[in-house]
């Protein structure tokens, strides 16, 4: 039998959320432990993009020196092909270095990411353990054990207060019956490091192909012609028309070699890693008597761009303001930790109830001539109006989802494309130039042509996917109603402005 | 949804060291049978006990002369869930290959030579066509879909225990401020020609929850589906086949005469096989009563003495419920001819008007060809069969065919059965009464008195199956049939697992239907409502101009109607919509609405789905695409109201373009740039 080690907090994971967990215990004089399975530095699935607001937190922690950000490329500019076109091209409009976040997000590769963050943690006061496989998790009264195996050795540890930020595979999760299985809320990703690239400093890729849809591909690239490359797919849609994501993905590093003239040379650097993501519309609860879930454990992640490293960051903060107050209040039940829902759904849900929708909405694979063609007008008019890529860009990254201004735009935008198109049509018409290809009225028939797909591929399916939007449509009331996006601000101030 | 996780029960298979338990099973008829078929998946040991020399009860096709006659010809509805997952997944069968779809049927009046078309009203052209058919002026027919969905959107006790529940669609109609004589003719009609019974007898809860199931729009699924054989070749047959490769043991021709119960609840049967001298007794450890509802009655009741064991009504007295249920013959005469009859169509075709109810259809068109020589068969059936003022067949079949006659004159002046100077092929031709193929009624309060699939309180090793048991789908159909063999086949399973502490087999389930939640139905209803009182007052309208030009308005007496009738207009409608939005706000404040289930369609999707529809309807006129309505023999391609308003800028559009294109071919405006 082990010798059983007790604290206030066991942390599964230290990853990004668990070593922000870690930290932020910590830093209250928390006795908490931190486990992790690995011993870093090691590889992860990840687009290792962290943006401005994960900097700030990063800078708040203090590890901005131990990342030495002054050797590498901040993310200014990006460019976005939809097969070979590329309807936009330059800075990447909603970076704009207020709320005390700076201008650029950077690429840090996981390896080194979590090593320092980890370190982190262990620097303000948390207990880590290295290499330490969590085994079994089990109940004792108010009393969480956690059997783990470092090495040769078995550890037994004991807190009142279990913290799951063990990723996609929760062990947490499992146990407390909480892992999600939704498909229609899982990505699934794979990515590589090319090497040998000619790229311009700092400049971003993404792009979308229609037989890919819905999903996207990247290119971020560093220092020393390297880049992290990936794509990532909705299992969802995987699964019902035998998609395959490595097949997609190997489609991709071709096509990257001949639409980006940086790339042709491109070589794989590193063995490709395929994992999954649990994105932000699949959470069903995150707390149970005696702990909570974070980071990608809880499905924290962005719904349109599969990005999790801040929000992991952020759950985590707010998951130790919840933590705390158990500690204090000495209770450890399912509802003392319902602070923690309470919490993290008026510091998300405006956002991300939002981007849950639009994620609903491009669900549909059968309408992806629609949604290639309407994606890439978005992009194209991003090019020549800076306020279409400052508000609605925010549907494909960025912190400032302002769901009432981008809805307006979104609508606007349509409206005014059919409108147009419809009186051109007219006007073509009218003056004897016959029937022409009118945009307008294609479109009108690719998406005629989705639904009927659609309806006739599978009927329950479409009904199912249609209820769907209208759920998500009808948890917009905090998006439509809220002044400012809580996220903007971050996780700190927030926690501040509510004490 | 997608899950990936398997029902525990099928990973730890059961290792029995017990022998199966035996499962006797009364009535060979697709309850029954369907029972059978999921018990032995299980794991049972199942003896399948028939009356008659074949299986399928009502289903079942009777051989005569090297000819196989259906008891009755069946609409298979596209909304069966249950029976098209037995037929493609449990006996393994394609749709495709064994049924063809029928997107309407056909109406025809005596001494016309044109049919009427009537589509199921699930796309929007079908709405329109329907519109324009002239089945009824459109007015009546906006109003006949209207109170479909007025009656599939009312809330009635389920419990069937409510004194004002226990009411009968023409009451319905007559409750309702918009009905008119014509709206409940044709409600009357419809029902005779389906379920022989009339409006004024049918249960309208029951009828309410039919047309939930059937009212899909805009879903485009056709009117039903028809077995392209006899009902034996095409389903009973490879049934049979499934049941035996299975290991049931079917004893047909062996009738059932009691069934009592031993101490231990267990049924102890005795039966007679035909031609036996003797009877034979056997308790089994399970048994399903799946008969009709008489011999139903029979078996529960046990009148006979001196037999071991309880009665089964003892243990159950709600049972004797069963006597107050009723049911009703449909004589049908199988018209062989001795020639082709050309531009017969190849729908269902009701004889509108006619006395005794008659359908009929052609089954050389749809049953293999090599059956008919290339000569025309007809299946005419009386659905008002107690109008027929004979008991004797071939009578009965001389009146069929007479009334028939005045809708065909080619059967004109046929004197008697056999007559060779006409062009019946007599030794082919068949009549049959079906005075023991009975169908089930629906009528009024006959739901509290309907038996369930099981009483595990006091019968736990008894169940019930058939068309007349309480399902999911009321009215009585196959799919009633085959959901209430599944539930029987169920409660068996979940008494055995009971009693055992284990499950056998997979667990057995029905399938769910997807229907429109209450709350869609309401908001659908409050939404037609102005269109209805409006149609309601065309129709008075209509009414008056007809009276002045037949000169029946006399004394302002037409006149003096119609004014009291559009006074009423508003007053009744305000009640209704108020009515309407009240129990819409219940269904939305009692919460059915935020997860309406996997299978009910919620308001939002369906307002998107309609949505939908529209603008895809929209973008084909604008596309220029011409969108044929669903074919049928006469079916025509018409464009009514709504599709104006929904299309009337496509068109406009596509005039001017058209316009444009024609006019100019001479001179191009083209202009280059010098």
């Amino acid at each position: 039998m082990a010798r059983t080690q007790r604290f206030d907090a066991i942390v599964v994971g230290g990853g990004p959320a668990g070593s922000a967990m870690g930290w932020a215990l910590a830093t209250r004089g928390i006795k908490v432990a931190v486990v992790e399975k690995a011993v870093f530095p090691r590889e992860k699935v990840c687009g290792d993009f962290v943006e401005p607001a994960g900097l700030r937190i990063l800078e708040h922690r203090g590890c901005i020196p131990q990342l030495d950000l002054g050797k590498r490329l901040p993310i200014t500019r990006n460019r976005v092909y939809y097969e070979a076109r590329l309807p936009y091209h330059g800075e990447i409009p909603y970076y704009d270095g207020a709320h005390g976040m700076p201008p650029h997000g950077y690429i840090i590769p996981r390896d080194q990411l979590d090593t320092v963050l980890l370190q982190n943690a262990e620097d303000a006061g948390a207990t880590v353990f290295r290499g330490a496989a969590a085994k079994v998790l089990e109940r004792e009264g108010d009393s969480n054990i956690l059997f783990a195996r470092q090495g040769k050795e078995e550890l037994r540890l004991e807190a009142p207060v279990i913290v799951g930020a063990d990723g996609v595979q929760s062990m947490v999760a499992k146990t407390k019956d909480l892992r999600r299985t939704d498909r229609r809320h899982i990505g699934a990703s794979q990515r590589v490091y090319l090497d040998n690239l000619e790229i311009e400093e700092g400049e971003a890729t993404i792009w979308f192909d229609e037989d890919q849809i819905p999903g996207y591909g990247w290119m971020f690239p560093m220092t020393g012609g390297r880049a992290n490359m990936g794509i990532g797919l909705l299992t969802e849609t995987c699964d019902r028309f035998g998609m395959s994501v490595q097949h997609c993905f190997r489609d991709a590093v071709e096509r990257l070699r001949f639409r980006h003239p940086g790339c042709r040379n491109a070589r794989v650097a590193s063995k490709p890693l395929g994992g999954a993501v649990h994105m932000y519309g699949g959470i069903t609860r995150n707390h149970f008597d005696g702990g909570i879930l974070i980071g990608d454990a809880g499905s924290f992640v962005d719904p349109m761009t599969g990005e999790g490293i801040t929000q992991g960051m952020e759950s985590a903060i707010l998951g130790a303001h919840s933590v705390a107050l158990a500690l204090e209040a000495g209770r450890f039940d399912e509802a003392q930790f319902a602070s923690f829902e309470r919490d993290f759904r008026a510091y998300f849900d405006p956002a991300m109830r939002y981007l849950v929708l639009l994620a609903q909405l491009l669900r549909n694979r059968h309408f992806h001539e629609s949604m290639f063609i309407g994606t890439r007008k978005g992009f194209e008019r991003a090019q020549v109006q800076r306020s279409f890529g400052e508000i609605s860009g925010t549907s494909f990254g960025g912190l400032n989802v302002q769901p009432l201004a981008m809805t307006g735009q979104l609508l606007w935008s349509l409206a005014e494309h059919f409108l147009r198109g419809g009186a051109a049509a007219f006007v073509d018409a009218i003056s004897g130039r016959g029937f022409t290809g009118n945009g307008a009225v294609e479109d009108l028939l690719a998406w005629q042509r989705g639904w009927r797909a659609s309806t006739a591929h599978d009927l329950g399916w479409h009904l199912s996917w249609l209820g769907d939007i209208v759920r998500a449509m009808g948890t917009l009331g905090p998006s439509f109603l809220m002044d400012e996006n809580p996220r903007l601000r971050g996780p700190i101030a927030f926690l501040e402005a509510q004490s | 949804m997608t899950t990936r996780t398997k029902p525990k029960a099928a990973a730890k298979k059961p290792a029995p060291k017990a022998a199966a338990p035996e499962v006797a099973i009364i009535g060979g008829g697709l309850g029954g049978m369907t029972a059978a078929l999921k018990l032995l998946q299980a794991g049972f040991k199942v003896t399948l006990f028939e009356r008659y020399d074949r299986l399928g009860g009502n289903t079942a096709s009777e051989r005569v002369n090297g000819v196989e006659h259906d008891v009755y010809p069946h609409m298979f509805c596209d909304w069966y869930a249950n029976f098209w997952q037995l037929f493609e997944h449990d006996l393994g069968l394609s749709r495709e290959d064994h049924f063809v779809a029928h997107p309407g049927s056909l109406l025809r009046e005596p001494g016309s030579g044109d049919y009427v078309t009537m589509l199921n009203p699930t796309s929007i052209e079908a709405l329109l066509a329907n519109l324009k058919s002239g089945a009824m002026s459109p007015a009546e027919l906006l109003l006949l879909g209207y109170s479909g969905v007025d009656l599939a959107s009312q809330q009635f006790d389920r419990d069937g225990l409510n004194q004002l529940g226990k009411l009968d669609v023409n009451g319905f109609l007559y409750s309702r401020g918009y009905a008119t004589e014509a709206v409940a003719a044709m409600q009357n009609y419809l029902l005779t020609l389906v379920w022989s019974i009339d409006s004024d007898v049918t249960s309208a809860p029951t009828y309410g929850n039919f047309l939930q199931h059937s009212l899909r729009f805009p879903d485009h699924s056709p009117f039903d589906w028809l077995l392209r054989n006899s009902l034996n070749d095409g389903l009973i047959a490879p049934f049979r086949a499934k049941l035996e490769a299975l290991g049931c043991t079917i004893r047909t021709g062996c009738a059932v005469q009691s069934v009592r119960l031993d101490s231990d609840h267990r049924p102890i049967l005795r039966w007679q096989t035909k031609g036996a001298k003797r009877t034979q007794t056997k308790a089994f450890d399970y048994g399903v009563l799946a008969v009709p509802h008489e011999a139903m009655a029979d078996l529960v009741m046990c009148r006979t003495s001196g037999i071991a064991g309880s009665r089964i009504v003892d243990a159950e007295p709600e049972l004797a419920n069963l006597r107050r249920l009723t049911s009703s013959a449909i004589p049908v005469l199988d018209l062989y001819l001795r020639v082709k009859l050309d531009g017969f169509p190849a729908d269902n075709i009701g004889l509108a008007g006619s006395n005794y109810g008659l359908t009929a259809l052609d089954i050389s068109q749809l049953w293999p060809a090599e059956l008919f020589g290339g000569k025309t068969a007809l299946v005419v059936a009386a659905s008002d069969g107690d109008a027929i003022p004979s008991e004797d067949p071939e009578q009965a079949a001389m009146l069929m065919l007479a009334e028939f006659a005045r809708y065909y004159p080619q059967f004109a002046g046929i004197a008697r059965w056999g007559d060779p100077d006409c062009i019946v092929d007599w030794a082919k031709t068949h009549i049959r009464l079906n005075a023991h193929h009975k169908l089930f009624l629906d009528d009024t309060g006959s739901w509290a008195f309907r038996p369930a699939a099981a009483y595990p309180e006091t019968l736990p090793r008894l169940a019930f199956g058939g068309d007349l048991c309480r399902t999911d789908v009321e009215m009585a159909t196959m799919e009633g049939a085959v959901q209430s063999g599944t539930l029987a086949a169920a409660a068996v399973q979940a008494q055995d697992a009971r009693i055992t502490g284990l499950q056998r087999g997979k667990e057995i389930a029905d399938v769910p239907h997807r229907v429109y939640s209450p709350t869609t139905f309401r908001a659908a209803k409050l939404l037609l409502l102005p269109s209805a009182y409006a149609a309601y007052a065309l129709v008075a309208l209509d009414q008056y101009r007809a009276a002045k030009a037949a000169g029946d308005d006399r004394a302002g007496e037409a006149l003096a109607t119609l004014v009291e009738n559009l006074a009423l207009v508003l007053p009744k409608a305000a009640t209704e919509a108020g009515e309407g939005a009240y129990w819409f706000y219940r269904s939305l404040v009692d919460k059915d609405e935020e997860d309406p289930g996997d299978e009910a369609i919620g308001l939002g999707a369906a307002a998107l789905m309609v949505l939908g529809e529209i603008a895809d309807y929209a973008a084909s006129h604008l596309g220029g695409e011409e969108r044929p309505v669903p074919e049928t023999g006469a079916a025509k391609a018409f464009e009514g109201i709504a599709g104006e308003i929904a299309g009337i800028a496509g068109r406009a559009f596509g005039a001017v373009r058209d316009a444009a294109a024609n006019g100019n071919t001479a001179k191009r405006r083209w202009r280059v740039k010098s």
